[in-house]
């Protein structure tokens, strides 16, 4: 349809509305999309990267978050949040929060977080693995501005439309973010944390 | 085919089955689409299938999928929103060697779409991901106007589906469908033009 340097200004413009109209989840019709998607299948990935994310995605798959490892050694050690709460100094309610991977691990006061780590008796390298998964986690792409996916509830569902509001939304990718939720600001806690849970 | 549920048993159970039968439903798929109609090179399409496996396989603790609907909108939303991305990046890249043309107005469409809108909106949609050009707000508009097949096909035709993929999907006839697109096409200019004059 297009040659490589002259594009039709109409479908461009097209594949921008297409592109921001999936962005909310009343716009557009996900189960015709998909059809739609699923019916692509001629060109076949080599079986070296097949396999490549099959491993990726396996490693991915059977790490723990450290949400998954504190309720795995609470579970080992029968404890409880009460008492682990009393022993690090945290509060329950970031117990809770910790163990449902609902906020980063490096926004936990450091000090307070090895006192945590040491109580559960687990080791740095557990630590640093479990608490990378939660990064990951949470830094993956909300998919809706809420936890509940409910984008195909049929009494809101609006069915192959548009919005104007998808298209004029003006926030930055980074809105909301705090100053710990990057990749520096982790590594640097994680390297404290090996210090001081090594001195 | 193997149900959505059984993938997510399998994948919760951290049986690597799980993401073999994930790859062949979903990825294998997807990386079809990046590639033929999204034009993207096969170790971007490989980047963006990883990214939206992985961010299931992530999340897949917190959400709970009640359909099968469910679970395919939200891997969907998480492919096109990978698929923005690199779509936003590849264009940038190429923004010098772009043209943006009417490559399909004759004598029919008298409005030409290149004079509403200007490349400029483009270049700031991939540069910031920031549609505030009045032509596209404009455009869309018009889009929802439409009736629902000619808006549909319009859509697919600008995701490169060729128009017998269009009759299937659409479950339509294939025939004269050149001529509804170009008819469409010119549809969605008049709405445009007469919303302009209103």
């Amino acid at each position: 349809m297009n040659t490589p340097n002259k594009i039709d200004t109409l479908d461009e413009a097209l594949r921008v509305i297409f592109l921001e109209s999936a962005k909310e989840t009343d716009t557009i019709n996900p189960e015709q999309e998909m059809n739609q998607i699923l019916s692509s299948a001629n060109v076949v990935m080599s079986d070296t990267k097949k396999n490549l994310m099959l491993e990726k995605l396996n490693a991915v798959s059977t790490s723990l978050s450290f949400g998954q490892l504190l309720q795995k050694t609470i579970v080992d050690l029968s404890t409880t949040e009460v008492v682990i709460a009393e022993k690090s100094s945290l509060p329950v309610d970031i117990i809770e929060n910790l163990k449902n991977d609902s906020i980063y691990t490096n926004n936990v006061p450091i000090k307070l977080f090895k006192n945590l780590v040491s109580f559960l008796n687990i080791s740095f390298k557990s630590v640093e693995e479990s608490v990378r998964k939660t990064f990951e986690i949470l830094q993956s792409p909300a998919v809706t501005k809420n936890d509940s996916f409910s984008g195909f509830s049929p009494a809101f569902r609006k069915g192959y439309y548009t919005s104007r509001e998808s298209l004029t939304k003006n926030t930055p990718s980074t809105d909301g973010k705090e100053l710990f939720e990057n990749k520096e600001s982790l590594e640097k806690y994680l390297s404290r944390l090996n210090e001081l849970m090594n001195s | 085919m193997t149900e959505y549920t059984d993938i997510i048993d399998l994948i919760d159970k951290k049986d690597s089955k799980g993401l073999e039968e994930l790859y062949n439903v979903y990825g294998s798929r997807f990386y079809a689409y990046a590639i033929n109609k999204w034009h993207l090179s096969e170790d971007e399409a490989w980047d963006i299938v990883y990214k939206t496996l992985e961010t299931l396989v992530l999340k897949l603790s917190n959400y709970k999928f009640e359909s099968k609907a469910r679970f395919e909108g939200f891997l969907f939303k998480v492919l096109v929103n990978f698929l923005r991305q690199y779509f936003r990046a590849k264009r940038s890249q190429n923004e010098g060697d772009i043209e943006f043309v009417d490559l399909n107005t004759n004598d029919e469409i008298p409005y030409y779409i290149s004079k509403h809108i200007h490349k400029n909106a483009f270049a700031e949609y991939y540069k910031t991901e920031i549609v505030e050009n009045p032509t596209l707000i404009m455009l869309n508009e018009a889009l929802n106007q439409l009736e629902k097949p000619d808006k549909e096909l319009l859509l697919l035709r600008a995701q490169n589906y060729s128009y017998e993929e269009i009759a299937v999907l659409l479950k339509i006839d294939n025939n004269q469908l050149k001529v509804k697109h170009h008819r469409a096409k010119q549809k969605l200019l008049n709405i445009i033009n007469e919303n302009q004059n209103k």
